[in-house]
């Protein structure tokens, strides 16, 4: 099924329990839409890519600043000025040249932006706001699409997967008083905390492309850099919720029609 | 009743609302959330939530950076 060189390239894959061939043709096959390529977005792009992830969607209209640097380790002195997404396919390409990215550097493009979820199994949250994350969770259960999300500021990273195919709890479920949460330019952000919150986006995401393991939708992973204590908390579904109790899915909408 | 708050023994009146424990830690910065049993629970229902002899609660501040 793999050919030579791909069975060398993926044997340490190989020889993982549960992992096979079909697993790693899985990953090879997979898209990703992926939200935001800085400090979350060039942890998960580039274990993705290093792991044999088929297409991805990169969205991202920022350019690269000097503050960026400590932690988005995609980009260069170089690269200041530059829009992270472009710069991000470059060297990724270089280390996957099998992998097929498409950038958007508009965030208005939305008809690009839906046409690639239409065909995308999985999406991943890897922005900076509280707004972006409740905009690309009412996307994800517009479209029934499953969504890692992760955040991290401070000493602290947390990540959860939602599923809305199968009626899962959604990011917004907990109500959060979005106004009042904190982002890396009130806090700080310690480069090895927001790695790790996207390390475990792309745990979960390579895991269930794979198909070797499902991750635990709607649990809350917490990490607290101080400590090192990774702690696990249960969202549940919200019957009030202001996003998936009120949006169709396309599904949904589709019986309708 | 005795509970768990953050990892302190709390002392609390039967029948106390997880509401006025949230309010003991409202110099926190930030959206706070909030899990009884490591279930987070959505802000619209703090007021009426009871708590029990033995629970556990966590209140911690939701990140969103990236
Ligand atoms: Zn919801």
């Amino acid at each position: 099924m793999l050919n030579a060189s791909e069975y060398s390239r993926y044997s340490r894959h190989l020889l993982l329990d549960d992992f096979d061939e079909h697993a790693q043709r899985r990953l090879n096959n997979a898209k990703v839409t992926l939200f935001g390529v800085g400090g979350l977005g060039c942890q998960v792009a580039s274990a993705l890519a290093a792991a044999g992830v088929g297409e991805m969607v990169l969205i991202d209209d920022d350019t690269i600043e000097i503050s960026n640097l400590p932690r988005q380790w995609l980009f260069t002195e170089k690269d200041i000025g530059q829009k992270k997404a472009e710069v991000a396919r470059t060297r990724l390409l270089a280390m996957q040249s099998a992998c097929t990215f498409h950038c958007i550097t508009n965030f208005n493009d939305i008809a690009a932006r839906d046409a690639h979820l239409t065909t995308s199994p999985l999406i991943i949250d890897c922005t900076d706001s509280f707004t972006s994350r409740l905009a690309i969770n009412a996307l994800a259960v517009t479209h029934s699409v499953p969504l890692i999300s992760a955040a991290a500021s401070g000493f602290i990273a947390t990540a959860t997967a939602f599923n809305p195919e199968i009626s899962g709890p959604c990011y917004a479920c907990p109500e959060y008083n979005s106004e009042q949460s904190l982002t890396c330019f009130e806090q700080g952000i310690f480069s090895p905390v927001v790695a790790i919150a996207g390390q475990l986006q792309a745990m979960m995401a390579l895991s269930y492309l794979s198909g070797i393991r499902n991750p635990e939708w709607g649990s809350l992973h917490h990490f607290n850099g101080q400590n090192l204590l990774m702690r696990q908390f249960n969202i549940q579904k919200n019957p009030d919720c202001p996003t998936c109790s009120k949006i169709h899915r396309s599904e949904d909408h589709a019986h309708s029609l | 009743m005795r509970i768990h708050c953050n990892d302190e023994q709390l002392e609390v009146p039967e029948d106390c609302s997880l509401v006025s424990i949230i309010q003991r830690f409202n110099e926190q910065e930030g959206a706070l959330a909030v899990a009884v049993n490591q279930t987070i629970i959505p802000t619209s229902r703090w007021q009426l939530q009871t708590l029990e002899e033995g629970d556990v609660v966590d209140i911690f501040t939701l990140v969103a950076g990236g």
